[in-house]
């Protein structure tokens, strides 16, 4: 792929605005193409890195999850979010494969914990920054489902259904 | 033409380009806009209002943050300043602007504040009589009230018992939500209609007099000017999807109000070289603010009840502290605590917590909004004083909640598992812990277009009247000349107000 741009990672406790220091490069395609196999392999991985499971009854790889990551990244983020969002996945799934040796979605659970943890050290701000913005699509993305709504015991209570006000892979977001 | 437009198709109403020649064009439709307007409707001048964003019913709020963040939110809800730290910085797009998804919690603005202004910054305007009557106005048009306590629920009255065990200053907050039903969602636009949003109360007013326009999904960009005199402003309709410009729009006005808000109006200024960048984007202040959590033994169900209804006064010391309630997926990002089975046992648990956090008064804090060629640029740097008040702000919250009977508190530092303290409380937050350390969220810009009655200090005069132009206003947070140390939307309301009435001879 001919590299015609390259991406600043971008990110924000609650998404994907601001510059930080890590650049990934990145091409004009990112914009429109949806998520490619490996991206969506890191994404799985995050998302079930942060929910393996128990106690919640479904987890963060599966694949309604999996599907409402692309569905935002491709019609919620703006097409430059959209870009820097793509640079953080590829950060951290070559980031693990140049210090350890395997991309990210190949590491064991606990190896995974330790790069987010890593990540989230607030030392170094602008990856901090960048995991808290995947981190914002992959709790979007997890808590539409309805299952894991009603594990929290997430319930409204203005006479609106959640059924109305949610919805996993029906309509745009 | 009069009313809400698009019609009833929506987007697909605008087919070609836009012509419109009224006496006052308003830019922005959030609550200075929609204040300003209704002012200008009672003289009977004719008024396009006009608002990048969509207009919204109740019935079309969806509980789902991605929507709310594509439709309802600046920047997609990305919106963030960078400085010592990286803070987001959410604001509201649509018609009704922040207030769309604000909490509707209503403070009259203290009257030493509105004495420094006068004082300090030369507004003969801001006098406590005009005010004191707009606030009046404010409460009566917005329907400001205090919930019952039917509808406060948990989240709010365990706080509520834990201020009251320490005997501090604590009380439930004025809101402009008659008609609340404790759904704790206002940050997703409120599906009921029982908050009452600008749209619904300052721009009814507004058009009931037949000779407003509100153009929703247009945006103004550029201006064009003879002299000192801006001629007409022009911009274009703007898909809700895409957020794509499509048709032109141009309006001729006697007058232009600029309400775009904080970042919005210095924009604006800025790019058509309206203002120059010495006062205009600068002295931008935000009440820098910190959520945290509580876990309980008892049920709290956070969600259930008032999004923000009590808080405990600490002015004096520079800050006060606030309940709130957010959804389970902003549970997740708040919680900075690293992946694996302790942060899965608070996020399963959800029902049995309870939040509220710190807003502190920007003393040695500031910001600018700048324009560059690779678009807007955000910045704010955390002063030593104010983040201190954070932590002192951080600390009482947790002894609140202990108070409370909590048996856990998350400290409100970056990656900082709860713990069951106050000892672990203060040795989690010393008072050195960097900005960056601390997850910092502002949701009240202010301040980036000051009014005071000296040019070379200020961006407007006392009428919102920017200097060097004969017909160019500004009506909205940005001209309030410092941070207020309450929540903003009312006063904000008054300057629409001063602003409205100043253009129509009545101030
Ligand atoms: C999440 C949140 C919660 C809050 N809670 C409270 C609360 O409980 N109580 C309180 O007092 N305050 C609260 N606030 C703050 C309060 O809502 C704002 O201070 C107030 O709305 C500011 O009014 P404004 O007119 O300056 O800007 P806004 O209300 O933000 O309106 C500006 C409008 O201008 C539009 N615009 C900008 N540029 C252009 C352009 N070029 N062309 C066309 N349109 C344009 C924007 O889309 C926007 O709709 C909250 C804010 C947020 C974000
Ligand atoms: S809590 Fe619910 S009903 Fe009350 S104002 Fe907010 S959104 Fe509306």
């Amino acid at each position: 792929m001919a590299i015609t741009r390259r991406a600043v990672l971008a990110a924000g406790a609650v998404g994907l605005g601001s510059g930080v220091g890590v650049a990934v490069a990145i091409g004009e395609a990112d914009v429109s193409a949806e998520l490619s196999r490996d991206e969506r392999a890191t994404v799985a991985a995050a998302a079930a890195t942060w929910f393996p499971g128990e106690p919640f009854p479904v987890s963060g790889d599966d694949q309604r999850v999996v599907d409402a990551i692309e569905q935002i990244v491709m019609e919620v983020l703006a097409p430059s979010q959209r870009l820097a969002f793509r640079a953080v996945v590829r950060a951290l799934q070559l980031g693990t494969l140049a210090a350890r040796g395997r991309a990210f979605h190949d590491l064991d659970a606990e190896a995974r914990r330790d790069v987010l943890q890593v990540w989230a050290d607030p030392s170094v701000l602008p990856r901090r920054v960048a995991l808290d913005s995947l981190k914002a699509v992959v709790g979007m993305a997890y808590f539409r489902v309805p299952e894991v709504l009603d594990h929290v015991g997430y319930r409204q209570t203005c006479g609106v259904s959640l059924g109305q006000l949610n919805s996993v892979g029906r309509g745009r977001a | 033409m009069s009313g809400f437009q698009p019609g009833k198709n929506g987007f697909q109403d605008y087919r070609s380009k836009i012509h419109l020649d009224v006496d006052v064009c308003v830019i922005g439709a959030g609550a200075g806009g929609c204040a300003a307007a209704a002012a200008l409707a009672e003289s009977g001048l004719r008024v396009a209002v006009l608002e990048e964003g969509s207009h919204w019913e109740p019935r079309d709020f969806r509980q789902d943050t991605a929507f709310a963040f594509k439709n309802l939110y600046q920047g997609r809800g990305a919106r963030t300043l960078r400085g010592n730290t990286v803070i987001p910085m959410p604001g509201g797009r649509g018609v009704g602007g922040s207030t769309l998804i604000n909490s509707g919690i209503c403070f009259r603005c203290p009257p030493s504040v509105l004495q420094t202004w006068r004082d300090e910054h030369g507004c003969e305007t801001i006098t406590n009589e005009r005010f004191g009557a707009y606030f009046d106005r404010i409460w009566e048009t917005l329907g400001v009230t205090v919930n019952p306590v039917a509808v406060q629920r948990n989240n709010n009255l365990i706080f509520k018992s834990g201020a009251e065990a320490l005997g501090l200053d604590g009380r439930f907050m004025a809101r402009s939500a008659p008609g609340c039903v404790g759904c704790g969602i206002c940050q997703y636009g409120c599906p009921t209609g029982g908050k009452t949003s600008a749209d619904r109360t300052f721009l009814r007013q507004a058009l009931s007099s037949g000779t407003v326009g509100v153009y929703a999904n247009c945006r103004v960009e550029r201006c064009e000017t003879v002299g000192d005199h801006v001629v007409a402003v022009e911009g274009h309709t703007i898909d809700p999807e895409t957020h794509e410009p499509v048709h032109g729009i141009r309006v001729r006005a006697e007058t232009f109000i600029v309400s775009g808000g904080p970042v919005g109006s210095p924009l604006f200024l800025l790019r058509n070289g309206l203002a120059d960048n010495t006062h205009c984007g600068e002295h931008l202040v935000v009440h820098p603010a910190v959520g945290t959590l509580a876990r309980f033994a008892q049920e709290i169900r956070p969600w259930s009840g008032v999004t923000q209804g009590y808080y405990v006064d600490c002015w004096d010391e520079g800050f006060l502290l606030q309940t709130y309630t957010v959804s389970p997926d902003q549970y997740f990002l708040l919680l900075q605590t690293a992946p694996g089975p302790e942060t899965l046992e608070i996020l399963a648990d959800l029902s049995h917590v309870a939040s509220a956090g710190v807003l502190v008064h920007d003393e040695d804090s500031g910001g600018r909004v700048r324009w560059t060629p690779a678009g807007p640029d955000l910045s704010y740097f955390m002063g030593e004083g104010d983040r201190r008040r954070i932590i002192d702000g951080l600390r009482l919250c947790a002894e609140v909640f202990f108070a409370a009977g909590a048996t856990a508190v998350a400290p409100g530092r970056l990656g900082h598992r709860p713990v069951t303290t106050m000892a672990e409380i203060r040795a989690a937050l010393p008072h050195d812990v960097p900005a960056s350390h601390l997850p910092i969220y502002a949701s009240h810009p202010m301040g980036t277009c000051r009014m005071g009655a000296d040019p070379e200090t200020s961006v407007v005069d006392p009428h919102g009247r920017v200097w060097g132009w004969s017909n160019l206003r500004v009506a909205d947070a940005s001209v309030f000349p410092t941070s207020l140390g309450v929540n903003p939307q009312v006063t904000t309301m008054a300057m629409g107000l001063l602003v409205g009435h100043s253009v129509a001879g009545r101030v």
